[in-house]
């Protein structure tokens, strides 16, 4: 599907939505040190979509990818996918939507067994699921192969024996292999070197073309997630801070937290030697783990915006125009500011 | 910490007190200690009745159990069927032996078995290193009850310097105490000598030298407190399984002390005897746990006790 | 001459044809002849991707290469030479006068002593501080590098300090002896966007208290764009392009530094079109193997690139790559708009 067809689908407003997710909450540990990872985050992915996921380390971007597959049970909320919530299915049934979603993991040498050739690792999905075994199993499995751009002679080798690209290129056809419908793909390009990311994100989205995947694509990498991502949705502490469509991210980001992401960014080409401020300029505190706070922004510490009410008053995620959504208590008056 | 330390005591509380009661149970659902001591003495049937109901052995099993734990509770461990003497008391007498026996064998497994590790990393694939590497693979490789008595053959038979046996000396715990070292000693320093070189490749090393400190500050300050984190482990599960290798090396050397004392009681099934002897290994047991909990705590920073 | 003698005044570092192998089995050449130089209070970048030799080339120069590490050629330190110097000497050297900080700052601190204690040991190693007035020294050392609540925070642990506190706490580290050259290898990798930069603009401003050089070491070109006065790109142990900075990165050389800058999207870039990866990867070849070794990645190879190895050549305006197309007027972005057409 293209994304025009994807936009069409979304304005139409007939097609119902792959993956809807409302409310969910992951939490670890108990009691008084209960760590909220994921707080009530709620959004919708169309068919054939991909969702950039962005925020910094500790934010809850992998945690929320790992929940939507259940991989981590939520402890609230609802993941609505085929029309099934899959918090409430229970082993057997949760197994049997398995092959309908998958993941792709930072790093391809620890999530691929060393003593598995990548034929074993590619014929188990199948297996699996009962999808194929035998020679049908064999020629799916040449054929995934050779969609990642590695040839067939590759099944009989072992990990050790490709380097982290080609090895990335073997995750993502273990992922594919039994079709699945979504893919997480969790920082697939960070542990890459910068000449081999290109090739993983040209073969992401080649691969989402070919066989009409919808994408949770979780980064740290702004620039590359507004490539590849139709909307992003920006993660601060466990909340959805913002959520918009990616062709608008420079222009009409409106959420402070968003906004320093993007001056943070450096385009090499244009970046020049930066001046020496005084060091205590950049003294800015770290953000500490998050407390549990009842209520108030959790952005609001750094926050260069912040008013009194932001630090009682939790701001909920506001539909700003369309399919952009912000939670700030200050994004109107925000938006006058950068409109004048 | 300190909270740490009362939990943890009562938790040990807990523990004695299964400890204790598994102990009645399995020693009296076995059977009754006075048919097993009198059997093939001669005695009558009449009198192994008349000492069980003497000794009250002839009551229901609940009611001596209640008396049990009121009377161990109170300090009371019984009377020994073959001694006719507190338990108590005759543990308590030989108790100070075993634990000076123990303490002498970890000071040498620490004195010995620390630097030997250190060393052995640091020279790594020299000719100490491989001496280490041997005498430590033979010394892994021979039990007790072969090294006892070689020792005795060697120092006090051939050389005469150190007494063959017994406690009347100070100079007889050094065979028995090396005995019983030799193992953990041995283990000690290998998995020292391998954590010692997984540490030299930490980053924080490369940091230490990229200060410009020398070799020794680099290897004492930097390396030797961070590999010790697994050996703690091993030097305690060590100090545990000592315990059990006191039975055989007391026996060996003839040291008067508590190990030597329970082979003979527990063969002998003297229930009061072997009961008290057991609750006494199990709170070895937890004090040593205990202890390498703090001492954990203490080496690294990143330990909260809570 | 005299001239000659006041370049080498002003020369902080001078690595001139260094070579360095690894040797297992077979000797492994990971470096072969890579000469560069760096002046007093002046930034050089060095960019390349894993494996290409950029942190072999930074440990060579305080001699921190493991023990199976050959190395030829020569290394000019402040005027001394690194590869005949004694070690005691070399020593006084590290944390002196040079300094080093790394990628991951929570594996690069000693997690069992305070951060106090850490920097101390440096000050008392290299300066005749001791005690309480080293302790004073190290809190003022933290205040510097903008770490708030500083005498607590002497008194932590590593693991009780966020991940920029911990890189801060590094630099304070490798600055307390005053070094005339700070090598920086990949300082900001491990750290999350917003905090790379504070780490870059705190670089940058005790860099100019300080007048001290800094060899900075990533793989991220950007990082390298804020804090470089000039650049060097390697790959697979050779230098393939060096000249200022902005030039440099503005309207690339060598065809390899070109396919790196445009290999990543930019965000105010196209959206969904096809990025312009360089086709393989790194081959993991000697690097003094005959022939340029980006070869085979390369879109405008010629027959000669197979056999003989280009030379670093001037291409003017104080700019140089290894390359046999590259000139005065040939650009790679150019060279492949007019293939295309």
């Amino acid at each position: 599907m293209t994304a025009a067809a994807v936009m069409q689908a979304a304005a139409s407003g007939d097609t119902a939505p792959l993956l809807s997710v409302n409310g969910m909450t992951v939490e670890f540990g108990s009691g008084r040190k209960t760590f909220r990872a994921v707080d009530g985050v709620s959004f919708e992915l169309m068919r054939g979509e991909t969702l950039g996921v962005i925020g910094e380390s500790g934010c809850g971007k992998t945690t929320l990818g790992r929940a939507v597959l259940q991989l981590l049970r939520p402890s609230a909320g609802q993941v609505l996918f085929r029309g099934r919530d899959l918090a409430r299915l229970g082993g057997a049934e949760l197994r049997g939507m398995r092959h309908h979603m998958q993941m792709i993991f930072q790093d391809p040498r620890s999530s691929l067994d060393p003593r598995w050739t990548v034929g074993d690792t590619l014929r188990e999905p199948l297996a699996v699921h009962g999808i194929a075994s035998g020679a049908t199993a064999d020629r799916i499995v040449d054929e995934m192969l050779e969609a990642v751009g590695l040839t067939a002679a590759a099944r009989k080798r072992y990990p050790h024996e490709f380097s982290g690209g080609q090895l990335q290129r073997v995750a993502i056809a273990r992922a594919l292999v039994a079709r699945p419908e979504l893919v997480v793909c969790d920082e697939p390009t960070a542990s890459l070197d910068v000449s081999v990311q290109a090739q993983v994100v040209n073969l992401l989205s080649e691969l989402q073309e070919r066989f009409g995947l919808t994408y949770i694509f979780i980064s740290h990498d702004l620039a590359i997630v507004r490539h590849l991502a139709h909307r992003v949705m920006v993660m601060y502490f466990g909340r959805v801070a913002e959520i918009l469509p990616s062709e608008d991210l420079a222009r009409a980001a409106r959420h402070p937290y968003t906004r320093t992401l993007l001056s943070a960014v450096r385009d090499p080409a244009t970046t020049v030697k930066r001046r020496p401020q005084p060091a205590e300029a950049t003294a800015a505190e770290a953000p500490q783990l998050p407390i549990l706070r009842p209520q108030g922004c959790y952005y609001e510490p750094r926050c260069t915006h912040a008013e009194p009410r932001c630090g009682s008053a939790t701001p909920p995620l506001e539909t700003m125009e369309g399919r952009h959504s912000v939670a700030c208590h200050r994004w109107r008056e925000l938006a006058r500011e950068a409109a004048a | 910490m300190i909270r740490f330390v009362l939990r943890r005591l009562v938790s040990a509380f807990v523990v004695l007190f299964i400890v204790a009661s598994a102990t009645f149970f399995v020693l009296n659902l076995t059977g009754d200690p006075v048919t097993a001591v009198l059997q093939g003495t001669g005695a009558s049937q009449e009198e192994i009745a008349a000492l069980k109901s003497k000794l009250g052995y002839d009551r229901p099993i609940m009611v001596r159990y209640g008396e049990f734990l009121w009377s161990v509770a109170h300090g009371d461990f019984g009377v020994s069927i073959r001694y006719g003497q507190p338990s108590i008391d005759m543990v308590m007498e030989r108790l100070p032996y075993t634990l000076m026996l123990g303490g002498a064998a970890i000071a040498i497994i620490v004195a010995l078995g620390l630097p030997l590790g250190i060393l052995a990393a640091v020279f790594k694939g020299g000719w100490f290193d491989r001496f280490v590497s041997a005498a430590t693979g033979l010394a892994q490789s021979v039990p007790h009850f072969v090294v006892g008595p070689l020792l005795i053959l060697f120092f006090a038979v051939l050389l005469r310097w150190l007494p063959v046996s017994g406690g009347a000396t100070s100079s007889s715990i050094v065979l028995p105490a090396f005995t019983l070292a030799l193992y953990p000693l041995a283990l000690v320093a290998r998995v020292l000598r391998a954590s010692m070189l997984e540490t030299i490749e930490q980053d924080y090393v490369l940091t230490a030298q990229a200060k410009g400190l020398s070799r020794p500050v680099i290897v004492l300050r930097h390396m030797v407190r961070n590999a010790l984190l697994p050996v703690l482990t091993v030097i305690s599960l060590q100090i545990i399984a000592m315990i059990g290798g006191t039975i055989v090396v007391e026996s060996i050397f003839g040291w008067p002390g508590l190990g030597s004392f329970a082979r003979d009681t527990l063969l002998a099934s003297d229930f009061p005897l072997a009961q008290t002897i057991i609750i006494f290994v199990a709170g070895a047991v937890v004090t040593i746990n205990l202890v390498t909990d703090i001492v954990y705590a203490l080496v690294d920073p990143r330990i909260r006790l809570k | 001459m005299e001239r000659r003698d006041d370049r080498e005044r002003d020369e902080v570092l001078a690595v001139e044809d260094l070579s360095v192998g690894f040797v297992q089995d077979e000797t492994r050449t990971v470096l072969a002849r890579v000469s560069l130089s760096i002046g007093r209070g002046e930034t050089l970048g060095l960019v390349g991707e894993s494996g290409c030799g950029k942190s072999t080339l930074g440990r060579a120069v305080m001699r921190l290469l493991p023990a199976n590490a050959t190395m030829d050629g020569r290394i000019r330190l402040l005027g001394a030479d690194v590869l005949s110097m004694d070690e005691r000497a070399m020593r006084r050297l590290r944390g002196g006068a040079v300094a080093m900080i790394f990628q991951n700052p929570m594996s690069a601190l000693n997690p069992v002593l305070t951060i106090g204690r850490q920097i101390t040991e440096a000050l008392e190693t290299h300066t005749g501080l001791r005690g309480r007035a080293a302790t004073a020294r190290a809190v003022e050392l933290l205040h510097m590098v903008g770490i708030s609540r500083p005498a607590d925070r002497a008194h932590e642990y590593p693991h009780q300090l966020s991940g920029g506190m911990r890189q801060r706490a590094m630099i304070a580290m490798a600055i307390s002896c005053d070094p005339k050259l700070l090598i920086a290898d990949e300082p900001t990798t491990a750290l999350d966007v917003t905090v790379q930069a504070q780490i870059l603009d705190l670089l940058a401003s005790l860099q100019e208290k300080l007048s001290m050089a800094m060899l900075f070491i990533s793989h991220d070109m950007s990082a390298v764009a804020s804090v470089a006065d000039r650049i060097a790109v390697m790959y697979a142990g050779r230098i393939v392009e060096e000249g200022a900075a902005a030039p440099l990165l503005r309207d690339p050389a060598h065809p390899y530094t070109s396919g790196l800058l445009n290999s990543v999207p930019h965000v105010d870039g196209a959206r969904r079109t096809r990025l312009q990866a360089i086709p393989g990867s790194v081959s993991a070849g000697s690097a003094d193997a005959a022939g340029c070794s980006f070869r085979p990645r390369c879109g405008f190879a010629i027959a000669r690139c197979a056999v003989e190895t280009p030379p670093l050549a001037d291409i003017g305006a104080g700019r140089a790559a290894r390359c046999w197309l590259a000139s005065a007027d040939w650009r790679p972005a150019a060279a492949a708009r007019s293939m295309a057409t």
